[in-house]
């Protein structure tokens, strides 16, 4: 179905639902106790961080089958197509809606005390009812640091304005509303603006 | 860093103003950089940069090296050379590092580190000091130093590649001497189809060479600096550095 940097997907039946298998893929560099071990131990947290992220009011997909020894992780398939895929062709007013919803949940996200670490538009998937699904907590962690929840709204803001042409003013506008709404004026300030310095860092930009 | 910068500094001001000779700045790691892409064939490579000063994952953009990934804390090199001090290893610490490793086979469970393209050493270097003091042989904890931190660097460097989708691939600075690190990225490389380069052994550690070749880079760029502005700048970051000797791709 995909083959990513780390894992493979293969599309999979659980009963009656359609499915996603993910398997991290071995890795010849490292050596293999230690690449059996990361396998291993990614596989377990993405399962754990993805079941955390769903209680704190996050779309995500639900984890189905858990095989850590086979570094395998199966979930429900979320019918619908990658942001990245799709966002250009939405309509504005939906667009801005799906961005406001989205910043609430990044916002709950981070007051469950959890961090995606790998938030672009091509971990994002756009339902048929145009909501937005978090996909990929392969580097998702436990973290309340600013600069860890900065790097999510970096990431996703910088892969947009990368690789997207419609007017972003309104919809960063629409994300920060959400944002700010679910994890109160504050802290979304304080992590606005370390966004903004790790932008400065020149880190993390993309060349297309 | 700064006393010794200074002394050589001073010695280049002074050579420069005796014999009317224009005063040329350079930076250290660009340096690394145009000297292994001059030997090595590199035209428009994702370059990984390992030494004491530097661990760092960049792409030449504009005029510029730009970060794509780096060390959040300490570099490599620190992490070999401040481990190799403080277990009573010889120096130069690397190549006994590297020696050491070679007799040790047991992976001792150190803290493997990536965020994303960055990396961080500080955790590896304080649990590695403390195996060693619970009675770990040498040989192992220098293995698993290899094998934990090398591995973390490549896989910085193997997402890189997937996202910024360059066909080159350049190993530079005094850690590109090690044959396990050139070993794993070359293996990231050709899983990705992607040519590998790495600078000669003579070429990649600090060397006069490196300083003069961009030396001439930068004047030929019409580079220079008066003597009397000139100033030492030990934490000059690499992407602050101007590179324009290098063609816009």
């Amino acid at each position: 179905m995909h083959r990513g940097a780390e894992a493979d997907l293969y599309l999979s039946q659980v009963g009656p639902w359609k499915a996603v298998l993910k398997k991290r893929v071995e890795k010849k560099y490292r050596q293999k106790d230690l690449d059996a071990w990361i396998r291993k131990e990614r596989t377990a947290k993405e399962a754990t961080l993805l079941g955390e992220a769903r209680k704190a009011g996050v779309r995500t997909p639900t984890l189905l089958k858990l095989d850590p020894e086979e570094f395998s992780l199966t979930m429900s398939l979320i019918p619908g197509k990658l942001a990245r895929d799709s966002l250009d062709t939405m309509r504005p007013k939906a667009r801005e809606g799906l961005f406001e919803d989205l910043g609430h949940q990044v916002g709950q996200l981070h007051n469950r005390g959890i961090v995606h670490g790998d938030l672009t538009t091509s971990n994002l998937i756009i339902s048929e009812e145009n909501i937005a699904y978090m996909i990929d907590f392969g580097l998702a962690n436990y973290s309340i640091e600013t600069e860890d929840r900065a790097v999510d709204l970096h990431l996703l803001k910088r892969s947009i304005t990368t690789s997207h042409n419609f007017s972003i003013g309104k919809c960063f506008k629409a994300l920060s509303k959400g944002y700010t709404a679910s994890l109160g004026q504050r802290d979304a300030a304080t992590v606005y603006r370390k966004a903004s310095e790790i932008a400065r860092r020149g880190r993390y930009f993309a060349i297309r | 860093m700064g006393p010794c910068l200074r002394v050589g500094a001073t010695l280049a001001r002074a050579v420069a103003t005796y014999l009317s000779l224009p005063l040329v700045q350079v930076h250290h790691g660009v340096g690394h950089l145009d000297l292994a892409m001059a030997s090595t064939k590199a035209h428009d490579p994702l370059a990984v940069l390992v030494s004491g000063g530097h661990t760092a994952i960049l792409v030449h953009v504009g005029r510029k090296w730009l970060f794509y990934g780096e060390t959040q804390d300490i570099t490599l090199g620190n992490l070999i050379d401040m481990f190799a001090r403080s277990s009573g290893l010889p120096s130069p610490g690397g190549p006994t590092l590297e020696q050491e490793a070679l007799k040790g086979s047991k992976l001792l469970k150190l803290p493997y580190t990536v965020k994303g393209n960055d990396v961080a050493y500080s955790g590896l270097l304080t649990a590695a000091s403390r195996m060693l003091k619970k009675g770990e042989s040498l040989q192992d904890v220098c293995y698993s130093i290899q094998e934990v931190g090398f591995a973390m660097l490549a896989e910085a460097v193997e997402r890189s590649l997937v996202q910024t989708r360059k066909t080159e691939l350049l190993l530079a600075g005094g850690v590109a001497a090690n044959n396990r690190l050139k070993e794993m990225l070359q293996q990231v490389a050709a899983e990705h189809d992607v040519s590998f380069h790495a600078a000669e052994l003579s070429k990649s550690g600090d060397c006069g060479l490196q300083i003069a070749w961009s030396g001439q880079l930068a004047f030929r760029s019409g580079i220079t600096t008066k003597p009397s502005e000139s100033h030492v700048v030990p934490r000059w970051r690499i992407d602050e550095a101007e590179v324009p000797w290098i063609p816009l791709k």
